[in-house]
């Protein structure tokens, strides 16, 4: 019996006992009972063939299925790994505040105060963490900006070092001093800014010490290191885009859809993209092939660029008033300490030398000391924002690529926020997180050809470039594909087109996924 | 009946024929059924 009788034999089963099922008489209770009992005998014995059905395809599947990932993928992993967990060490554009993270903390703390006291707690221990890594002993001899936050601070290091932080006696402390002190907060927020200027160069000199180690240890300069950390990127993504578990896990969790690699859909788009002598031999001609790749990562690329050029204008705009922002850091800075000091002498004034004696009742506040914090604020902002300034007046110059400057922006993550937020008021705090590690990420993609040779100040017509340069090649490429409404679907046909390429290349049938793809929805 | 000497698509043919029938049969029940 071949298999489709078998198939035959099953279906025609099914039918007999409709058959049988329709002949049987339903005119009194008797006759319906037996009905019934037939229906439950019937629906047992189907149950059974069911099981064994999907047993046989369940085994299948994961036989299908259980394929391992190329070894060598989670070996680039792991050696990736270790060049992130110190690479921030050699991005000599960051300063050691930004360098250990301190920077997000501090934002962090600044816009959570109102809603999520958890995790202003969580950024306050996070920071002291950073200062510990650092070599920087923080106590509570440090949080001295005014009596309510050595107040607070004195229960949050106790509960901290019992590794209790969600404790009541901190929520309660809290209610107890925000009630004297709403701005308790802002005032502990100032009071890190203030430790970190307080401990900068030392901080500074631990930082200088572990590269110096790091260089030393691995033998490389930190262009070397860069260098090496790209390489491993690309032969990372090499090795996922031909590896056979990346691509099926890819079609079983729907980001693919196997209609899209059909033959006749690959030609198609083939076709959308290059002349008809070129798609005829193109499995032949390893040099196209590398110019579809290369073609996809410039739409990457300029896809990323035109979702981050408000930055570069910002920039432009930045230097091009550059003479404003030379000199006035120190200033900003005298005047910093002098409101900081004179925040001291007022508290002394208010509530005396000794602190400890005093109960938070006791504590007082005056309307001149909460307007100085404010304007303390305001100055931190400043001072902030125009250091990041002076980094552009003083290391930004006409040659200064599009990759330079953005790289200067992910640099401060202050001016960086900042600068978002002014692009997209409505924008919010997860978005803009996410914004920022999309553009951590694009400024390490390792196929960076375009914005790394252009200069910021002379922006040349990228898709243009891009246009100009395929249309070379042959390509069937005009401007409007790279307009910002068309250049995703520019990007689905290549994408599409190198995808199936792979698909070739792991020997991977369109049968095989289709049939993998029904059994997933069939059994799970 | 020997399920494994089926063709993969074939058996997911037989399968939802199966439990389709099966839900044909569920409902039979319970129209039925006192």
């Amino acid at each position: 019996m071949t298999n489709s009788q078998k198939l035959n034999e099953i279906l025609q089963k099914i039918d007999s006992s409709k058959e049988i099922l329709s002949t049987m008489p339903k005119n009194n209770e008797k006759n319906i009972d037996i009905y019934v009992e037939k229906i439950k005998e019937l629906e047992k014995e189907y149950e059974k063939y069911s099981k064994e059905i999907k047993d046989v395809l369940e085994s299948r599947y994961i036989k299908k299925t259980n394929i391992e990932e190329n070894k060598e993928i989670s070996d680039l992993y792991s050696r990736i790994n270790t060049i992130e967990k110190v690479k921030y060490i050699f991005e000599d554009e960051k300063s050691s505040m930004a360098k250990i993270g301190l920077d997000k903390n501090i934002y962090k703390i600044s816009k959570f105060y109102k809603d999520n006291l958890e995790n202003v707690n969580m950024q306050i221990a996070e920071a002291i963490n950073k200062f510990k890594e650092v070599g920087i002993k923080v106590d509570i001899s440090d949080f001295n900006y005014t009596d309510y936050v050595q107040e607070y601070m004195t229960t949050f290091l106790e509960e901290m070092s019992k590794n209790t932080l969600d404790s009541d006696v901190l929520k309660s402390k809290f209610e107890e001093v925000y009630w004297k002190c709403p701005d308790i907060i802002v005032y502990i927020e100032l009071n890190i800014r203030n430790i970190y200027l307080k401990y900068q160069n030392d901080i500074d000199k631990f930082l200088k010490k572990e590269k110096a180690e790091i260089l030393k240890k691995w033998k490389k300069t930190p262009s070397e290191i860069q260098n090496s950390y790209l390489e491993l990127k690309k032969r990372l993504i090499e090795q996922m885009d031909i590896d056979r578990k990346t691509l099926i896990d890819m079609f079983l969790n729907g980001k693919l859809n196997i209609k899209d690699f059909a033959d006749n859909k690959l030609k198609e788009n083939c076709l959308r993209l290059l002349p008809e002598e070129i798609v005829q031999n193109l499995e032949k001609n390893k040099d196209t092939v590398e110019n579809i790749i290369k073609l996809l990562n410039s739409l990457y690329e300029y896809k990323n660029y035109l979702e981050f050029k408000f930055i570069v204008s910002d920039i432009k705009n930045i230097y091009a008033e550059k003479d404003k922002y030379k000199k006035l850091n120190t200033e900003i800075r005298k005047n910093l300490q002098a409101s900081e000091k004179k925040l001291q002498k007022i508290n002394k004034k208010l509530n005396g030398k000794n602190f400890w004696s005093k109960k938070t009742s006791e504590i007082k506040q005056s309307p001149e000391m909460n307007n100085l914090v404010l304007e303390i604020k305001k100055i931190y902002k400043e001072f902030e924002l125009n250091e990041f300034y002076n980094k552009i007046a003083t290391q930004v110059n006409e040659h200064s690529t599009i990759l330079d400057v953005l790289k200067l922006a992910n640099s401060d993550y202050i001016y960086l926020t900042d600068c978002i937020i002014r692009n997209d008021e409505s924008i919010s705090a997860e978005d803009i997180e996410n914004k920022i590690i999309k553009l951590n990420e694009f400024l390490e993609n390792p196929y960076i050809t375009a914005i790394n040779n252009m200069s910021f100040i002379d922006e040349k017509d990228i898709a243009l470039v891009i246009k100009d340069r395929y249309k070379l090649l042959k390509f069937k490429i005009e401007k409007e594909d790279l307009y910002e409404d068309n250049i995703d679907k520019l990007i689905s046909i290549v994408k599409n087109i190198i995808i199936g390429a792979n698909m070739k290349k792991a020997k991977i049938e369109v049968k095989y996924i289709e049939e993998i793809c029904n059994l997933n929805k069939l059994l799970y | 009946m020997k399920f494994e000497e089926l063709e993969t698509e074939e058996l997911i043919n037989a399968y939802e024929q199966i439990n389709n029938f099966i839900d044909f049969l569920r409902k039979e029940c319970s129209n039925n059924d006192k």
